[in-house]
């Protein structure tokens, strides 16, 4: 007969003893500061999502998660991107992340015990930096969109201004948390419209002013647009604002460097580097900056020094910066960060390495989605809505039909479709945001127009 | 040869060497970019084989909870069942778009919609968001939520209250969302001083944020006043729940008078600290406070789930999508393995080993904070030279050091865990006794020198490290 749970070794004789030693009869009266009216005089009910009750055993559980999982077929192909890119995951990632030394261990707050994640953070800092091309990063933070707010908070205490200019061709939720976050404190934030897929320039030049302390721009943009970013960089350098380069596909990166445009702030989600898209989350925020700007920089950073004997030893860096020593005055509340994420990152960059990365970007995406929407446009009525622009591996084009009468079709054929963009923007009715990785070839993309085509005319339910 | 434990992966760098591979492809390569692409990337390269070497090197310089008792007290670093890992990596939950078609992630819908559930009913709270990513990530929310709750309102309350003992992120997180922080101190025995916070909780004031057992391991008695003050000044009272391993089937934040209140999932729920993340900090509040939740939440209507976008007063989104999805799988995988009886047992279990360790040690001379009340999971002990204790218990005992100089200086705040054997706990209790015997006897210092370290590296030169930071490796020539 067990004594516990699985999880729990204390059995009736340790607690015996325990108790005898602490002086009491029963674990209650260890309770007995709890006032007697407050505390919970009966179980916990926990309704079953089964017919049998809770506690379930490993094999119930196992079956039953495993049956609801399903209900997902993993073996879509997946032409939806919108912030979460499908792309293959190295199976030395996945390995890796599940070694206990790494999935368990806490913060690396004592260095002597922690060099392994330690050394894994400085390398993730260095590999991060020589993408955006500049000279710090930290640890990680939670995701794009919340990275995005840091950074601007960053930005305004660097300027002591409290204006920020975003553009609208920045993902809408993340335009929705940023908007979430500034309503309280003495903000101003200015939203920037859209013209032909892109940043409207003139409108940035006439709402910018000597108070903006940033201007934010997503490149590739939310419709997969790569922006004009030096004029977005030159015209915030002329009111000495700083340009917050806000990067959602980490992997056009490999393509585009943010210092080559004059970028001060590099923040975004790196996903796209060895991180499921696990319906939406745990994902990996992260920010890069010049070294000038680092005492702003929220989060933890590892920084790579000595021991007392002069052996290479890494340890985190700038605690004073941080909420459990500065408390009210830190540069962020950010205490659990998405270390592992990062570790992700890591190998994902090192096992495409210099080259690969390159290939993955150039051939497998972006020429690739270019392959895709000549294809695409081809077909009546899936005419392109923004011609003209440069993008990296998504892009719009109208739809003859509804859009989500559209995908439900496409998912009979086991395909997930693109986003309907009337769903963020009410001005795009019957367009379509498609993406592109390496995981859809010339077959998926070959499948996906014949069905388009022999839809073409039809009325869809 | 280099005075380095694990070679960096970019000095294993070498033209040629690759480890990824892609498939054929017969696409005509165009000119898109121009000269706007981007010269070299300064990626390594390297071969598979080497990753692999890498990362397992890398791995094995750090100390497991695996394998030792990780006492760091209010981080609750209990065992992370492999059973969790496997759950949430089922292929139908990894490989799923957050905006794929509701009739395909029914699965995932489910599992949020009874995690919600449960941790209302852990909680005593009305509805749950699972959006945030972590328990300051919940912090914020709460206090956004109580910010609009006040706007709504017409109340221009602008200053929130915590006391002195509170996590360092209570008070950032508030002057992070532009309200004013003001410290509430303690009383002799650890609790909330009622004179201080009667004269500070003033009608400005949006809220009062409790950690309840506090980080002195002390569940405050007086927490039917203290909500009372609150209350009575048209106040919110908002739950840290950092700490509540302690009281699970025992007490709720809900009934103690609590109108918000965030749970960290990767302490109490059992889902790993990842060297630092993801966790996980979903938020729960009363009835009043429901119609300023994120959206979206998860409703059940008739028999399906769906993704709620109307919530009346919502504050908006925390997060892009709908939080850490993976870690929630964990954590409700982790109620449904446990059930009611079995969390009790878990928060009755805490406490008693966290006594038992609170009056072994006290028996073998050891001081302690508020020795003189039984601990809730965590106790907190003193000494004069807590740094040298951590360290040589690391170094010569193989043991992981407790949370030293918090919630003061000179602290040490052990939280052994309900899953710790007490077979571990008498082990670290032992090692305790030896360290602090050669902190102040030289003979007994110079045996333990003697000793083989456990240590990959010598003391840290923290000194160094902070005064002249290097953040990323150069690139060489």
């Amino acid at each position: 007969m067990k004594d516990s749970n699985p999880y729990i070794s204390t059995t009736k004789s340790d607690r015996a003893k325990m108790l005898s030693e602490i002086g009491v009869n029963k674990i209650d009266d260890l309770y007995n500061t709890i006032p007697q009216q407050l505390r919970l005089n009966r179980d916990l009910i926990f309704p079953s999502p089964l017919k049998v009750d809770l506690p379930f055993s490993e094999i119930e559980l196992h079956d039953y998660l495993n049956e609801i999982s399903a209900k997902n077929n993993s073996q879509y192909k997946y032409f939806l991107g919108a912030g979460c890119y499908n792309h293959y995951i190295p199976s030395i990632v996945d390995l890796f992340l599940k070694l206990p030394k790494f999935y368990t261990p806490y913060t690396p707050y004592k260095p002597e015990t922690n060099q392994g994640t330690l050394q894994v953070m400085y390398e993730y800092q260095t590999l991060m930096s020589r993408l955006t091309g500049l000279e710090v990063s930290n640890a990680s933070l939670y995701d794009g969109a919340t990275a995005m707010v840091e950074a601007a908070k960053m930005a305004a205490r660097l300027t002591g201004r409290n204006e920020i200019i975003i553009s609208k061709t920045i993902h809408p939720e993340y335009r929705q948390v940023f908007q979430t976050y500034f309503r309280y404190g003495d903000w101003r934030v200015v939203e920037i419209g859209i013209e032909d897929g892109t940043t409207n320039l003139k409108e940035l030049e006439q709402n910018i002013s000597e108070q903006t302390a940033a201007v934010i721009l997503q490149c590739p943009n939310f419709f997969g647009i790569i922006e004009d970013m030096h004029q977005v960089a030159h015209i915030a350098h002329k009111y000495a604002s700083l340009y917050i380069s806000l990067v959602v596909e980490a992997l056009s990166l490999a393509l585009i460097k943010p210092t080559d445009f004059d970028a001060d702030i590099v923040a975004g989600e790196a996903q796209s580097f060895g991180t499921h898209m696990s319906f939406g989350g745990p994902y990996l925020g992260f920010i890069n900056c010049y070294n000038k700007h680092k005492s702003k920089l929220p989060g933890r950073a590892v920084t790579k020094t000595e021991d007392i004997d002069g052996k290479t030893a890494y340890m985190l860096w700038g605690a004073a910066r941080e909420q459990h020593i500065s408390r009210n005055r830190a540069t962020s509340n950010i205490c659990s960060n998405h270390a592992l994420n990062a570790l992700a990152a890591s190998i994902y960059l090192t096992w495409y390495g210099n080259k690969g990365l390159g290939e993955l970007a150039d051939v497998y995406n972006m020429q690739m989605a270019h392959y895709a929407y000549e294809a695409i446009t081809k077909i009546p009525g899936y005419g392109a809505v923004f011609p003209g622009n440069t993008f990296f591996n998504e892009f719009v084009v109208d739809c003859p039909h509804n859009v989500s009468a559209l995908n439900k079709k496409l998912l009979e054929h086991s395909i997930i479709g693109g986003l309907d963009l009337e769903r963020f923007y009410s001005e795009y009715t019957n367009k379509i945001l498609f993406c592109i990785t390496e995981k859809t070839n010339h077959d998926d993309i070959a499948k996906l127009a014949d069905i388009l085509t022999y839809l073409n005319g039809k009325e869809l339910q | 040869m280099e005075k380095e434990n694990v070679q960096l992966i970019f000095k294993e760098s070498q033209g040629g060497r690759a480890a990824y591979s892609l498939p054929k492809t017969a696409i005509k390569k165009k000119d898109l970019l121009g000269k706007d692409k981007r010269e070299t990337i300064g990626l390594p390269e390297v071969s598979e084989r080497q990753i692999a070497g890498h990362y397992q090197n890398l791995a094995d310089l750090n100390f497991c909870p695996y394998s030792e008792m990780d006492p760091l007290g209010s981080c609750t670093m209990k065992y992370n069942p492999p059973l969790m890992e496997a759950l949430a990596s089922l292929p139908g939950f990894l490989d799923m778009h957050p905006y794929q078609d509701e009739s395909t992630t029914q699965g995932a819908l489910e599992v949020m919609y009874y995690l919600d559930l449960y941790l209302c009913e852990i909680a005593g709270m009305a509805q749950f968001t699972l959006q945030p990513s972590a328990g300051a990530h919940g912090e914020s929310t709460g206090i956004m939520i109580a910010g609009a709750y006040f706007m709504h309102r017409n109340e221009g309350r602008t200053k929130i209250l915590a006391p002195d003992s509170s996590h360092g992120t209570n008070p950032a997180s508030v002057t992070n969302l532009g309200f004013e922080y003001e410290q509430v101190n303690s009383n002799g025995r650890g609790w909330v001083d009622l004179e201080d916070l009667e004269k500070k909780m003033t009608e400005d004031v949006a809220l009062f944020m409790l950690t309840n057992p506090n980080t002195y391991g002390l569940f405050d008695p007086n927490i039917g006043k203290i909500a009372e003050i609150i209350h009575e000044k048209g106040g919110l009272l908002y739950y840290d729940g950092a700490n509540l391993n302690a009281i699970m089937g025992k007490c709720r934040p809900g009934d103690l008078g609590f109108d918000i209140v965030h749970i960290n999932l990767h302490k109490t729920f059992g889902t790993p600290h990842a060297m630092g993340g993801p966790g996980a900090g979903p938020t729960g509040v009363v009835e009043k406070l429901k119609d300023f939740l994120p959206i979206p939440t998860v409703e059940k209507q008739g028999k399906r789930y769906t993704l709620n976008y109307f919530i009346e007063h919502t504050i908006g989104k925390v997060n892009a999508f709908y939080g850490n999805y993976s870690v929630l799988v964990k954590a409700f995988a982790y109620i449904l393995m446990l059930g009611p009886e079995g969390l009790r047992n878990v928060s009755e279990t805490a406490v008693l080993h966290a006594n038992y360790m609170q009056e072994r040690l006290k028996k073998r001379g050891f001081s302690f904070s508020y020795g003189d009340q039984h601990c809730m999971h965590e106790c907190v002990m003193k000494h004069e030279n807590i740094d040298a204790l951590g360290h040589l218990l690391s170094e010569y005992f193989k043991k992981l050091q407790a949370t030293i100089h918090f919630p003061q200086a000179g602290c040490y705040m052990i939280e052994p865990t309900e899953t710790e054997t007490k077979e571990s706990i008498d082990e670290y209790i032992e090692a305790m006794v030896e360290v602090d015997k050669a902190i102040k006897d030289p003979t007994f210092m110079e045996g333990l020198e003697k000793k083989q370290p456990f240590l990959p590296i010598r003391k840290i030169n923290a000194k160094k490290g902070m005064a002249r930071p290097c953040l990323i490796e150069g690139e060489e020539e």
